[in-house]
């Protein structure tokens, strides 16, 4: 597999991904806002804010990703979201918070955080970069029309 | 048209400015919207009464919340009591909304509200997280304790 290929299929891997932790987040965002709140990292007024923003912006991320429309652009996003809750993450372990992640799911028994979580944040975050960079080699904004191209030899 | 980091910065505020309208305009629109600037917490659930606090140990319909640090519960607290130190109700959060059903009777107290504020904010918290029946009990576990109430010492059950 060529690593236009590879970046083609971590491309909809992550947008799908992003499309999936926003659905259950986007008209209900009360549990969301007590699982920001519970990291205790923004400040108490932002809270609500966050939990309003931020499932919408994952899921117009992931279906630009998923579409290739502005692609390197919602990389970068996707980037940045996924290295801010790797940080997050690692934060809440360290202090040594009991909490769910807040992640995919909301519901009870969801995943906690862990250094498992962050790492698995940590790799999407590199799987970003990757996405970015070579969506920023492709032509745009009309890459999703065309199928993957070959490398040249 | 190849992109360049530049017009990518664009596309990457655009989004992010893109949805945040989006989740503005839908929670306005949604049946579950929330305040876009989190409220305030209250500064405490109504008061209970010594009388009242006894009546709702006596027939089991509450749940005593313990805000004081973990060392003092571990010395003495209500018998039954669950231990959520203001301090680190966040890490209890959890667990309260697995065992305290948010319809139940909920009374917070620390030693004695003159000496403690954490009860007050605790049930002001506790309000905000969901629990529909929240008091504190000013009097404290020091009024229980001397009003030889029942109390028990240790770890929570």
């Amino acid at each position: 597999m060529t690593t236009r290929r590879i970046a083609f299929a971590l491309r909809l891997f992550l947008g799908g991904l992003l499309v999936y932790a926003s659905h259950d987040k986007l008209f209900d965002p009360q549990p969301f806002a007590n699982a920001v709140d519970n990291y205790q990292i923004l400040p108490y007024s932002l809270v609500n804010m966050a939990a309003i923003a931020l499932p919408w912006i994952e899921m117009v991320t992931g279906l630009c990703l998923i579409a290739g429309v502005f692609a390197p652009g919602a990389g970068l996003v996707a980037t940045g979201m996924f290295a801010v809750f790797t940080v997050a993450l690692v934060i809440a372990v360290l202090r040594g918070l009991n909490i769910n992640c807040g992640c995919f799911s909301l519901e009870e028994g969801a995943e906690k955080v862990s250094w498992l979580a962050a790492s698995g944040r940590a790799v999407l975050t590199a799987a970003g970069v990757f996405v970015t960079l070579s969506s920023l080699q492709t032509d745009w904004p009309a890459a999703w029309l065309k199928k993957p191209r070959r490398e040249k030899e | 048209m190849r992109p360049t980091f530049a017009s990518s910065i664009a596309a990457a505020l655009l989004i992010v400015f893109g949805g945040a309208a989006l989740g503005l305009i839908a929670n306005a629109a949604a049946p579950k919207g929330i305040p876009v600037v989190t409220p305030p917490l209250p500064a405490a659930a109504p008061e209970i009464s010594f009388e009242d606090a006894w009546a709702a140990f006596d027939d089991g319909s509450a749940v005593f919340i313990d805000s004081r640090p973990m060392e003092e519960y571990r010395d003495g607290h209500i018998a039954g009591a669950l231990c959520v130190p203001y301090d680190d109700r966040k890490d209890h959060v959890e667990s309260l909304r697995r065992e305290v059903p948010r319809d139940r009777l909920v009374i917070a107290y620390c030693d004695a509200a003159d000496e403690c504020e954490s009860s007050k904010r605790l049930s002001g918290w506790l309000l905000i997280q969901g629990w529909k029946d929240v008091r504190y009990f000013a009097e404290g576990y020091a009024a229980w304790r001397d009003a030889g109430l029942p109390v028990t010492e240790g770890e929570q059950p």
